[in-house]
Parts: C-alpha cells; structure tokens; sequence
C-alpha cells in the first residue's frame, strides 16, 4: 500500500520532473512531459512497481492524477 | 521431419528520409529528440510506384540466386503484407510469375504486421512437417510511409519500408538453421489503437492515414511479449538464460529497451538495429537477421528466439537454432 503523495513523487519520477510540478488534481494536459512518451513512461512505472498491466484502451486512465489514484485504489495499491 | 531455414535475404528501397528532412516538412519538431525518443536517424521509403510486391521481389530473387534450391521444388509462396498491389487478384499470384515459380506452387497473402514473418515461419514449418512442401518461399514486405501522415509525429517518425524472404525446406544441407516450435496469440480488443479506417469495405471513404496509440500499443507489448516468449520457452523445454540471442521485431528503442530490462535479457544477447531503417514492419526480423548474420553474430549451435509483435493485436514467438 502506497500514499498520494508516494505516487505523486513517483509519477513526477516517471515523467522526469519536479515533484512541485505534480499535485493531486494535475491533468495530463497541464505537463508538457505528459506527453504520449509520459503516458508510455506511467505504464512501464504502473507495470513494473505494482505488476499493474492495463487492458486494451485502459491507458485513457493515465491522463489525471485523479484517475491514477483512482486505478490504483481498484487494484488495491492505494488507500 | 524438421524444417530449415535455408536463406534469408533482404532489401530496403534507395530513397532515404532522415530527420532533417522532418523536421524541414514540420517546423517545431526537433530532429535530435525524434532521435531519442525513437532510436531512429533515418528511415527507407519506397518510391512512388514502388510496392511491397516490388521490395518482397527483389529480396527473394536475392535470396534465388543466393541459394541452391530448384525454383520448380519451391511448393508455397507466403506473401505477409498490409500494403498489398491491389484488393484482388491476390498479391502472391502475381509474385509468382516475376519469380518464375512453378504453377504448381501455392501462393497466397496473409495480411498481418510486425508479427507477420514469425507467423509465417508458424505455417511454413507446418508445411514442411506436414510433408506437405519440399520449400515454402515466405516474403514479408511492407510500404507503411504510404499510409503516414507526414505531420503526424507518431508515426512518420517511426515506420520504414523494406522487403524480406526466407526460404524454409525439409532439406538440412546448407541450412542455415533449424526451425523449431512457434506459439502465435491475438487480441483484437487492441484494433482501434493501430489501424488504417478507410479505403477498405467498412470504411471506404474513410481516413486512410496511419493511426497508433503509442502508449496502447506499448502497454499491450509490456505484457504480451514477455508472456509469449515464456509460453514457447515452456513448450521447446527451455529456459530464458539459455537462449543465446533473442532477435525482436524493431518497433522503436524506447519499447525494445523497456523490454529488454522488464525481461533482464543481457544487452548482448538482444541487438536493437533500426537506427538507419526505422520500424519495417513484417520485414524487421529478417531484415535483423540479415544484418546480424553478415555481422557474424549468429553462430553455429546458437539457439534463437524471434518476437513479433503488434498491430493485431498480434504476436508470435518462434525458436530456432543456427547450424
């Protein structure tokens, strides 16, 4: 089990950023390493943190913090 | 009976687009960052006028001269393209000809990507054991950048054209190797994220530009390949550590990097080669394998495992030993 605030750090780390540049209502349009490659950067960090592997359309997921959180709680990664 | 792959050749058409020029065709793009993101300085495109057909031809009659084998002995010809001449009449029949094959000889396309020669290895050995074919001539070639957008950087920046042709036969003299087991998988739920809508029966005034999900079709790769590999290496009774050289289809270095550290597959034993050709598609695995065996790379007694993946979903994982 993780925190918003682990996964926050860990996604700024995956996109290669300041963790300040990341909070929890941050969408993917407002980081411009967010970009296909951030997406592609999220699930290799969702696959090979929590062994996470998303079906097909389910990176449309990866575009808000919120939604993040969110899909971590479904897999019971996050409280 | 065994089956062997007995040649292998290929060739890349003579225009080149580097990414200079996409950057010249699309200001705001950066050639050094298309370089790192993808891995590639340059790609190949067919001329206007010039076919898979055309590049598929040249690599087999290639691979004719280099060869031995009696055309009139080669019993199937396998094309794998997804730009094929025309809808009908079939792209194989009018391959055969130019080869000046036998009309005894099967011929038939079958329309599959960046899976499509480790497919095509599937059904050739099939024939071989089968005693079905003495030789199946497999020619995968495709001509993607006719299908690219060229402001789209997804895909303009990643695809090239080339041709290839194996011959695989019962014959074991000469060979160049064994072919063993392939598993093959498919998940069509994954359509929409690589795809050509138009031009075709659902959708013919539709976009007919290239369309790809990066991220979808990475997020498939992470979990598909590793679990394909892992299903032939439970089939063949081997292991990952016991595999000498793992040859993948060469989508970009980003995805075949990440697999290679998702997989821990020694950065000796997994060439990435795409830096001058781009991602070519059906063509890519033999194309690596052209390259790696004038580099001396494969050796005699090597046992291999080749990995295509993609639009599909498709994938299909084949074992081989060098002789």
């Amino acid at each position: 089990m993780t925190s918003q605030d682990e996964v926050i750090r860990q996604v700024a780390d995956a996109l290669g950023v300041e963790s300040d540049e990341i909070d929890s209502e941050t969408e993917a349009d407002q980081v411009e390493a967010w970009d296909s490659m951030g997406t592609m950067s999220i699930v290799l960090w969702l696959h090979e943190t929590f062994g996470i592997e998303l079906a097909p359309s389910e990176t449309a997921e990866l575009q808000s913090m919120k939604r993040i959180f969110q899909l971590l709680r479904t897999a019971g990664h996050l409280a | 009976m065994n089956a062997y792959l007995r040649g292998v050749e290929s060739h890349l058409p003579e225009r080149i687009l580097d990414n200079a020029a996409l950057v010249a065709q699309n200001p705001g793009w950066d050639a050094d960052a298309i370089f790192k993101k993808t891995g590639i300085r340059e790609r190949r495109i067919a001329a206007p006028g010039e076919t898979a057909a055309d590049l598929g031809t040249i690599a087999a009659e290639r691979l004719l001269a280099r060869t031995d084998v009696d055309r009139d002995e080669i019993d199937a010809l396998l094309f794998c393209t997804q730009s094929p001449d025309r809808f009908l009449p079939t792209t194989a029949c009018t391959i055969q000809p130019r080869l000046e094959l036998g009309t005894h000889c099967g011929a038939f396309d079958f329309n599959l990507g960046c899976s499509g020669f480790t497919y095509g290895l599937w059904v050739a050995r099939g024939l071989i054991v089968s005693g079905s074919a003495r030789n199946v001539l497999l020619v995968t070639a495709d001509t993607y950048s006719k299908f690219c957008d060229p402001h789209d950087l997804a895909t303009v920046t990643i695809f090239g054209d080339a041709g290839a042709a194996a011959l695989i036969g019962r014959d074991d003299a000469g060979a160049l190797a064994e072919v063993g087991q392939t598993v093959v998988g498919t998940d069509g739920r994954g359509a929409e994220n690589l795809i050509v809508r138009g031009g075709a029966c659902r959708e013919p005034a539709g976009d007919r530009s290239l369309y790809m999900n990066g991220p979808e079709i990475f997020s498939f790769t992470l979990g598909s390949v590793k679990a394909g590999i892992a299903r032939l290496l439970e089939q063949t009774g081997t292991d990952w550590k016991s595999v000498d050289r793992y040859l993948f289809h060469q989508a970009n270095r980003f995805m075949l990097d990440n697999l290679r550290r998702t997989m821990k597959i020694p950065v000796e034993k997994m060439p990435i080669d795409l830096e001058d050709t781009g991602n070519t598609v059906s063509a890519s695995i033999p194309l690596l394998m052209t390259r790696e065996l004038e580099r001396g790379n494969l050796k005699a007694g090597q046992s291999c495992v080749l990995a295509g993946f993609g639009v599909g979903y498709s994938w299909a994982m084949s074992a081989l030993r060098w002789r």
